[in-house]
């Protein structure tokens, strides 16, 4: 086997900085540990992606790194003052609370207990060897294509580890809170992963909040496995401030008459990059992603999803808003696979914009590969701006132009907001988004 | 109440409404008949301040202010109504939050403290009971999949929400079966009052069957050509618009 320094030749520029740096960093015979070696050896080919890849056309993430790329997870502080952190305290929930990609046990409080079940830490059930853990780990992730996957890989300490076994329906949500408040520009890598067994049922609330100016770069990458007949829910959140740059890779698998719902809301963010997959595999299943992103300032919101059929008889929906203003920039990349043994597939998806700039942008991107014959698949695309003619049913009422343009964009954005099934959640994000158009 | 002098209208340069007046007194209804084309629906935009229609000369004076000089939601919260043609669907925004929304920006202007959700709903229901509309059709979006006949009560609904002292019904009737008419015309029966007033644009006769009118003007050109009382209407009825047509252009 060639040791690391004997590849050196086929590194990757870009890549070199971090590869010197990982080879500094202890690596243990755990799951995480052992992955670590072939992750950054991935890296070390793919390097840091430019706009000449056609995944990473619109988002020119080098140039958020002109001082080249290092990892600080690993040097980061671990100390937040809690009054700075949403804890999201309207919702009896479990917490798990990371800062700068370590977990926070005096923030974290877990509530719901049932044999088997595990919520917390990666980092310390994969120095217990946790059976679940080791099976899933790294199984899903896409090290050899995705380049910060397999940054995640070589890099992450910590993230969110959620075991569920068959049979247990977790009573509360999981709300996953990542802090980073390093001021950097280097990456702050997170890990998380869930696996769900049979006939199980789980809500996840996953927030990333960002604490001052110039924070460091999250990189997470995030293993979700739904089991048969199981039920699983994701809310990935940006809410607050109009800060944070984020790159996140979602790689989930479904069984067999399952359910898996994504609802990413990004209401801020300076760069936010979602790369989002689910295999189906298994009959009867459903996969929803439902995404919306208002954005204002030079923000840009860069949504890629890969809904891949692989067993016949499912169903999958795809709806992502855009709401754009100012100089911000929108991009959707949806693709659908649907394999050849697929049959009877229903697949939809939509991508709707709203640019309420002249400075806005949006590019939008749908994609079917359809390899089986019996299946029913569309995909659609709108962008322009809202309607003169409603605006002025409005004003004839009483409401001011204003008013009445944040009532249109409001519901206009809100029925992605709809799909929320958490009833205080959705009440939530739809109150933040009401702040938002009226900032 | 409503005094319109020499009103003269264009949209894209063309000229639609050429010296147009009215004076509408309260308590009264005047009735504005006239064939298709003669700056009827125009003459209800150019009220409700609509931008796309450029006023060129003369003036409109509601309650002794200058109604041109204000904006569409200021001349709304003044209490000027226009009950549209063709009510546009809004989707995604529920009837009830937009009529609350509405309601109290209404209010705020007349000094009046704004409802809170309970008041609001009680309001709401009572008014809903006048124009027989559908409780559920107010959980629904503005409009979003209401039939012709449901659009139409639904603008003399929000008519009824807010009060206004001048309503302007630009072909309410049109498109209406019988029994929906009725509806319509009952609840602005019951509106009417010594304080407000009503200016009904209709094509037909059979509409001031069932809201008699004070006035009837007839409007062909862009202004008013014949004014008369009801009985006016039913000449017309009975013997259409072309003698008037005719009586017009005999005298340019």
């Amino acid at each position: 086997m060639m040791t690391l320094s004997e590849t050196e030749n086929a590194i990757h520029p870009s890549a070199q900085a971090l590869y010197a740096q990982w080879e500094k960093l202890a690596t243990t015979q755990t799951p995480m540990g052992i992955a670590r070696k072939p992750a950054i050896h991935s890296f070390g080919q793919l390097g840091i992606p430019t706009t000449r890849h056609e995944d990473w056309k619109y988002t020119n993430i080098a140039a958020q790194f002109k001082k080249g790329l290092v990892d600080v997870t690993n040097s980061a502080s671990t100390e937040v003052d809690e009054n700075q952190i949403n804890l999201f305290p309207f919702l009896t929930a479990n917490r798990l609370v990371f800062v700068n990609g370590h977990f926070s046990p005096t923030l974290s409080d877990v509530i719901d207990e049932a044999e088997g079940l595990v919520i917390g830490s990666l980092a310390h059930y994969n120095e217990q060897g946790h059976m679940g853990l080791r099976d899933n780990y790294n199984t899903l992730a896409n090290n050899s294509t995705e380049a910060f996957s397999a940054l995640n890989t070589a890099f992450a300490q910590d993230g969110a580890f959620v075991y569920v076994p068959a049979k247990v329906e977790v009573a509360h949500p999981v709300i996953i809170i990542h802090v980073t408040t390093e001021s950097s520009e280097g990456l702050i890598n997170t890990r998380n992963l869930v696996v769900t067994g049979r006939s199980s049922r789980l809500d996840i609330i996953e927030s990333h909040q960002y604490i001052g100016t110039d924070t460091a770069f999250g990189n997470q990458l995030f293993e979700i496995f739904v089991g048969d007949n199981g039920h699983v829910n994701y809310h990935k959140l940006m809410t607050d401030a109009n800060i944070g740059r984020h790159v996140g890779n979602l790689a989930a698998k479904q069984g067999n008459d399952s359910h898996f719902n994504t609802y990413v809301v990004n209401l801020s963010g300076q760069l936010v990059r979602n790369f989002m997959s689910v295999d189906i595999d298994g009959k009867n299943s459903e996969a929803g992603f439902y995404g919306l992103y208002s954005l204002d300032g030079n923000s840009q919101a860069d949504n890629h999803v890969l809904v891949k059929h692989n067993e016949p008889h499912c169903e999958s929906h795809q709806l992502f808003k855009g709401l754009l203003n100012d100089k911000s920039t929108g991009v959707f990349n949806g693709r659908i696979y649907v394999k050849e043994d697929a049959q009877k597939t229903n697949a939809f998806q939509s991508n709707k914009t709203i640019l309420l700039s002249n400075d806005a942008n949006t590019y939008t991107k749908p994609q079917l590969e359809i390899f089986a014959d019996d299946v029913k698949c569309s995909h659609g695309a709108t962008m322009g701006q809202i309607d003169d003619t409603m605006v002025f049913y409005l004003r004839a009422r009483g409401l001011d132009e204003a008013q009445a343009r944040a009532m249109l964009n409001q519901a206009f954005a809100a029925d992605v907001i709809e799909k929320v099934t958490i009833e205080p959640l959705k009440e939530w994000l739809l109150n933040q988004l009401t702040l938002q158009l009226t900032r | 109440m409503l005094s319109i002098k020499d009103l003269h209208a264009s949209i894209n340069g063309k000229e639609i409404l050429k010296g147009f007046g009215l004076e509408v007194k309260p308590g009264e209804v005047h009735a504005i008949m006239g064939p298709n084309g003669t700056g009827k629906s125009t003459l209800a935009n150019v009220l409700a301040g609509k931008e796309e229609y450029d006023v060129t000369d003369g003036t409109v004076t509601f309650q002794g202010k200058d109604l041109l000089d204000m904006a569409a939601e200021e001349r709304a919260r003044e209490g000027v109504f226009l009950a549209f043609q063709y009510p546009i669907e809004i989707p995604g925004v529920s009837m009830a939050n937009f009529m609350k929304a509405s309601l109290n920006e209404v209010r705020k202007h007349r000094g009046q403290e704004p409802l809170d959700a309970v008041e609001f709903l009680k309001v709401m229901k009572e008014k809903m009971r006048f124009v027989e509309i559908d409780e559920k059709l107010m959980r629904r979006a503005v409009n979003e999949g209401f039939s012709g006949g449901e659009k139409k009560r639904n603008e003399i609904f929000q008519m009824a929400m807010l009060e206004p002292t001048l309503s302007v019904l630009d072909e309410t009737d049109s498109g209406l079966d019988i029994d929906a008419l009725r509806i319509v015309a009952n609840g602005v029966n019951k509106l009417r009052n010594e304080n407000n007033a009503f200016v009904v644009i209709t094509h037909y006769q059979r509409l001031l069957d069932y809201i008699v009118p004070d006035f009837v003007h007839v409007m062909y050109n862009g202004r008013i050509v014949k004014s008369g009382d009801k009985e006016l209407a039913l000449e017309l009825e009975a013997k259409g618009y072309d003698w008037i047509k005719q009586e017009v252009d005999a005298t340019v």
